[in-house]
């Protein structure tokens, strides 16, 4: 019951709800997608955003003259995005859609998108459809265009795993409770984004590393090698 | 392993309210090979352990469906196991890859919640329900998948009571066990007795208590105390305050454990959704109680010129409220509208559209 009443006071403003959830993610989320605009977007650039929630993300891309395509299950998070939109006068940007990551085969053609954003949306899904959503991620991404992914990672040291446990217990019950989701930090990111066939060419982690943010590359097609979308 | 999952099934069992998830997944049983039969299942921790047991010596793939952690029954009911979770473990699993045949076995529990047309909209997967314990299952594989009427019916046996119970029960009493611990340290011992005895007298004998829903059981009970109570009030001599307070202690734990004693079954309705529907608690979170109640109060009808008596509304339902009628005109017929319990299985089920809830406007 409690629990209900404050989701409703976080969903009546948007700047709220943000500000809750950036406390979730121990305040990496907003430091986050600043750092993605700045040094990956350009103007012009076709952007997915895989997972865009309340559109913060997709706001940012579309004001450096990106057109964003952003698309979330969650129809409330979408209202937040679309109001947040119209405010900013990006309606002509961004394009938002309702429907789940594994609709992704039948919404988007083979290589539309310059850049693919995801933040803090992969460690919602289970490890297959991870496994899918990277798949089909370079399946929509043009040649020699980027993916930019940053999540809550796995530390590698034992003590660190340990620290991020205790202090996640507490963190996974609010969210849970308020959002009905859970994450899992991502354990082989950077396996899964080979398996899909993306070379990674940027890396950071933060927060002790708890989080982490990973930009990889779809190759442009060899005459001697088989193009890797066309594996199953 | 061996412990690390024995104690994951008991604290599955003790917090049965919570969530307990296993991944989900393709999960391949036996040597299958691309004729071999597909089955579904929710990832609650224990129901995958369960239906693991069972199709331990069968050669087939089971996929287990994203639903939050949260068992069949209460997923299917609650919005988590849908068309939706079906095609993403369908799509992300690669089960297509690996078997020619384009049909998957839901348990039969899943109705309620799993719109099989858009599944195979977007899948090209058929859905079929198959048992409703998974129990069942070797015996519906061995008899190439023909289902009994015994294999359609919710049943309500001891160990289950128990195994839910203790589930509902288990939380509630921990929390009033570390409240009086810090206020009232008095009745602990009491209590601690107490609360599971009558748990295991309410669902024990769960059966045999007078009343046809579940909170006339309840109202039963608490009338027999209440007459006690009295009783010792007004006929014994020697009256203790001890006694007294025992009583009334003993009136508020049947109120506490019995408080969605028609829920917690697989065949009552709740009492709980039309009661707090009445308190004026329309809505908590995604569950709308205001409707929930309207449509416990309405009852099933059916459109007897659109229905063509295929029979799938007598294959979903729990509880046996169908006949289907071969003679003359094929057509259903609701022979037994008393044991309906309002899952709405079959209206969503129903390829015609022949069925809905009539809900009584109230004034
Ligand atoms: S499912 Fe619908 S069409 Fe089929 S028998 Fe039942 S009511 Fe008739
Ligand atoms: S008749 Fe009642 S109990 Fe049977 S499937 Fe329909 S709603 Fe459920």
């Amino acid at each position: 019951m409690a629990s209900y009443v404050f989701m409703k006071v976080l969903e009546s403003s948007a700047r709220r709800y943000d500000a809750g959830i950036n406390m979730l993610s121990l305040g990496q989320s907003e430091e986050v997608k600043r750092e993605i605009v700045k040094n990956y977007i350009t103007v012009g650039d076709k952007v997915l955003e895989i997972g865009c929630g309340t559109g913060t993300l997709a706001v940012l891309c579309a004001e450096k003259s990106a057109l964003v395509t952003g698309f979330d299950v969650s129809l409330g998070m979408l209202d937040i995005a679309r109001k947040k939109i119209e405010e900013s006068n990006l309606t002509d940007r961004i394009e938002l859609k309702h429907m789940g990551a594994v609709e992704m085969d039948k919404a988007f053609d083979d290589e539309t998108f310059h850049k693919i954003v995801s933040t803090l949306f992969l460690s919602e899904l289970y490890s297959d459809e991870q496994k899918y959503v990277l798949r089909e991620a370079y399946r929509v991404l043009k040649p020699g265009g980027l993916i930019i992914i940053a999540d809550e990672i796995k530390p590698q040291s034992l003590a660190r795993r340990i620290l991020q446990l205790l202090i996640r217990i507490p963190l996974v019950a609010i969210t849970y409770i308020l959002t009905q989701t859970s994450t899992r930090p991502l354990k082989d990111i950077r396996n899964l984004l080979a398996e899909a066939g993306f070379e990674i060419i940027y890396q950071k982690k933060s927060r002790l590393d708890f989080f982490g943010l990973y930009v990889a590359r779809k190759g442009y097609p060899k005459w001697d090698s088989k193009n890797p979308s066309e594996q199953p | 392993m061996g412990f690390k999952e024995s104690l994951r099934t008991a604290v599955g069992t003790l917090f049965r309210l919570l969530p307990l998830s296993a991944e989900p997944g393709l999960r391949v049983f036996g040597h299958p090979d691309d004729r071999s039969p597909v089955f579904l299942t929710a990832n609650f921790d224990l129901t995958v352990k369960r239906v693991a047991r069972y199709l331990r010596d069968l050669d087939c793939y089971l996929l287990v469906a994203p639903t939050g952690g949260i068992n069949v029954w209460c997923a299917a009911k609650g919005g988590n196991l849908t068309a939706h979770s079906v095609i993403s473990v369908v799509k992300t699993s690669g089960i297509s890859n690996k078997v020619t045949n384009r049909t998957l076995i839901l348990p039969q529990l899943a109705a309620p919640g799993v719109d099989i047309r858009l599944v195979r909209q977007e899948t090209g997967w058929r859905c079929k329900f198959g048992p409703v314990y998974a129990r069942d299952i070797p015996e519906y594989a061995a008899s190439r998948f023909k289902k009994t009427d015994g294999m359609r019916r919710v049943k309500w046996p001891l160990v289950d009571r128990l195994d839910v119970g203790i589930g509902v029960f288990f939380p509630v009493f921990l929390l009033i066990l570390v409240i009086l611990a810090v206020f009232l340290r008095a009745w602990l011992a009491e209590f601690a007795v107490l609360g599971p005895g009558l748990f295991l007298l309410m669902y024990g004998f769960y059966p045999f208590i007078p009343g046809r829903a579940g909170w006339h059981k309840l109202l039963f009970l608490e009338a027999l105390l209440g007459v006690g109570l009295l009783c010792y009030i007004l006929l014994v001599a020697d009256q203790s305050r001890y006694a007294r307070d025992l009583l009334l202690m003993a009136m508020g734990l049947v109120a506490v454990i019995g408080i969605d004693f028609g829920g917690v079954t697989p065949f009552y309705k709740s009492d709980l959704d039309p009661l707090l529907d009445k308190l004026g608690l329309k809505r908590i979170g995604p569950v709308d109680f205001g409707e929930r109640a309207k449509i416990i109060g309405g009852k099933i009808v059916l459109n007897q010129t659109t229905c063509t008596g295929c029979g799938i509304c007598y294959d979903v339902c729990p509880t046996g409220v169908y006949e289907i009628e071969k003679n003359g005109d094929k057509t259903a017929v609701i022979k037994s509208p008393e044991l309906c319990e309002a899952c709405e299985a079959c209206v969503l089920q129903c390829p015609k559209g022949a069925l809905a809830f009539e809900t009584r406007s109230r004034t």
